[in-house]
């Protein structure tokens, strides 16, 4: 479902296939739409403050009144997870945005200009090479948790993979004649990167940038739980999931509900990436999705 | 083909010599000093200050870089802040947990995801096919601490079948240690199946509309046999490709898995080491992971130039 190989490729399958992948594009939207509303809404829907302390209502099981059961500190699971959505959305929308920024920055200039590239994709090959989440783990309980560190170190990881993706399109776009004759009219190089090459990119880039949106959010979530994302008490997923692991025996819910959520809205996020690449680029579904 | 290996496994040193750099860099450029950690809360000034010219951390950045280098290309990864043990001792001391769980995962993996991959792709838009590419996407939208937990519910906590933490080797005591691996080996595996599912599954359908398939079929081959002599072997180099991408999944996994089910491997080593400042312990795990994942891509790439005589440089 989610990567068809069909017989006949993208647009010119039947209706009835083209239906049905944008049924499941709408369905992804409207889940993260919700997820979204929710989330931002999430003080109106739940009665109380997420992050007030009811020592009464220590590690209640899930019921009417907290659907998702309460913490060890007797603070609503739900009302965390709503809370937590913003951040941790924001922490995938802002690595996905300049992940792809400074991927695409680089890979223009490196598929461009070929005496640099030997260079660069040496760089970026040692970037692939150091485990995505200790070097995350390291610059963020080296430098000090905060959006900054914990955004940047995810974008370096994720801008080999972005490079790679722009540098391969402009390698094959810059042979096309309508380039050649763009270099012919002594066209200055950054004007032909940016208005002859940088729009072929585009449906390639957007189905990237989803990816590592999903990515981000679920590193993000593995930061936290590791006990190195943003500080203590910060309502993320990852903080929520981490708060949960003292007391994952006695309720199990203070992970599962919130990892939940947090799975649904990584899924969503990639079906809509895997059913973008299929209608914006019908010969990007033949290759296998290569994504972490 | 020779001078071809020779070529491809020259061009992995400097993309070590890039990764330690950029190690070296990370952990030089933040703050806090080594050499204050080490000497302890009771250290005045001048102690500190000695201890920092007898590591050296007086000289400027580029010889210590060289200092430090030297050590490493002979296998010297210098010594732990804490423990003051060899850092390749602690490698080599933990790193018996984390093999047997990577090795079982990789087990599970391909008597599991392979199959499913095929399946998918022979029943290809049939429910089979939906549900195969549905747990596909879900195993790499779930975290793999989630999964763990899971796991461990209904299987230690509700079911009580197996441990619910912790490691035993087996060389002590092998039911005990298969016990103890069953669900950190799932839950490392999950990320795994799910990509070697999809690739085997794109790979084969795109095999499967060929023509030496058709023949087969045509040849009233049964279709298990058409599936596992015709198809599969022809569909294998993409499924070879991804292991690399494999590997970084296997070493981002290990860590949580580790941390998940309190499994003592270099996982756990590596995320107490940073939590610690124990720089030295850091550095040589970073370079040990990132010397693994270029060793395997090494590796592939070699069996591609001794396998596909078309493949030159």
């Amino acid at each position: 479902m989610a990567s068809q190989t069909s017989t006949l490729p993208g647009r010119s399958a039947s209706w009835q296939a083209l239906v049905s992948r944008n049924l499941l594009m709408l369905s992804c939207v409207a889940v993260l739409l919700i997820i979204i509303l929710v989330s931002l809404i999430g003080p109106w829907f739940v009665a109380g403050d997420a992050t007030m302390v009811r020592p009464r209502m220590r590690l209640k099981a899930p019921s009417e009144l907290a659907w998702f059961g309460t913490d060890a500190m007797g603070r609503d699971v739900f009302a965390l997870t709503l809370e937590g959505a913003r951040l941790s959305l924001l922490v995938g929308f802002m690595t996905a945005v300049s992940g792809g920024l400074v991927g695409t920055a680089i890979g223009l200039i490196t598929g461009y200009f070929r005496r640099l590239d030997g260079f660069v994709m040496r760089i970026m090959d040692a970037i692939m090479a150091i485990p995505n989440i200790l070097f995350a783990v390291a610059v963020v309980s080296l430098l000090g948790p905060s959006l900054l560190t914990i955004v940047g170190a995810l974008v370096f990881n994720e801008i080999p993979r972005v490079v790679r993706l722009v540098r391969s399109v402009v390698l094959s776009v810059r042979e096309e004649p309508y380039v050649h004759a763009a270099v012919g009219m002594s066209i200055p190089a950054r004007l032909i990167l940016i208005r002859h090459i940088l729009p072929s990119c585009i449906a390639p880039l957007i189905v990237q940038t989803t990816y590592i949106f999903a990515a981000a959010i679920l590193s993000e979530a593995v930061l936290g739980f590791l006990g190195v994302g943003f500080p203590r008490g910060t309502p993320t997923w990852g903080n929520v999931v981490a708060e949960g692991r003292a007391v994952f025996l006695r309720a199990p819910w203070t992970i599962i509900a919130p990892g939940m959520v947090l799975a649904i809205t990584v899924m969503s996020v990639n079906l809509l990436g895997d059913s973008l690449r299929d209608w914006l680029d019908p010969t990007l579904s033949r290759r296998a999705k290569v994504h972490s | 083909m020779l001078r071809l290996i020779i070529l491809r496994t020259a061009s992995a040193v400097p993309v070590m010599l890039i990764v330690a750099v950029i190690v070296f860099l990370l952990l030089r450029l933040s703050p806090g000093d080594p050499a204050t950690i080490m000497a302890g809360d009771a250290a005045t000034p001048a102690e500190i200050q000695g201890l920092r010219v007898s590591m050296g951390l007086d000289q400027p950045l580029p010889l210590q870089f060289l200092a430090w280098i030297a050590g490493v290309v002979q296998g010297d990864l210098g010594q732990s802040i804490l423990s003051r043990m060899p850092v390749s001792d602690l490698i080599a001391d933990r790193l018996g947990p984390t093999l047997m769980l990577a090795l079982c995962a990789i087990v599970v993996t391909v008597l599991v995801a392979v199959p499913l991959g095929a399946l998918a792709a022979w029943r290809h838009n049939t429910w089979v096919d939906w549900v195969v590419m549905t747990l596909s996407v879900l195993g790499f939208s779930i975290p793999a601490f989630v999964v763990g937990y899971l796991l461990m519910l209904f299987f230690s906590i509700s079911a009580g079948l197996l441990p619910v933490q912790g490691y035993v080797s087996p060389l002590v005591d092998p039911a005990a240690a298969m016990r103890h691996l069953i669900l950190p080996s799932l839950t490392l595996a999950l990320v795994l199946m799910a990509l070697i599912a999809r690739v085997t599954r794109s790979s084969l359908l795109e095999v499967l509309g060929q023509d030496f398939v058709r023949t087969a079929k045509a040849k009233g081959n049964p279709a298990f046999r058409m599936l596992w002599r015709h198809a599969l072997p022809n569909a294998a180099v993409p499924i070879i490709t991804v292991i690399g991408l494999g590997i970084a999944l296997l070493i981002s996994g290990v860590v949580v898995t580790e941390s998940v089910f309190n499994i003592p491997g270099i996982g756990r080593l590596t995320i107490d080491a940073i939590l610690a400042r124990d720089y030295p312990v850091v550095q040589g795990l970073m370079l040990f992971f990132a010397f693994i994942y270029v060793g395997v891509n090494l590796l592939i790439d070699i069996t591609y130039i001794i396998v596909d005589p078309r493949i030159r440089y």
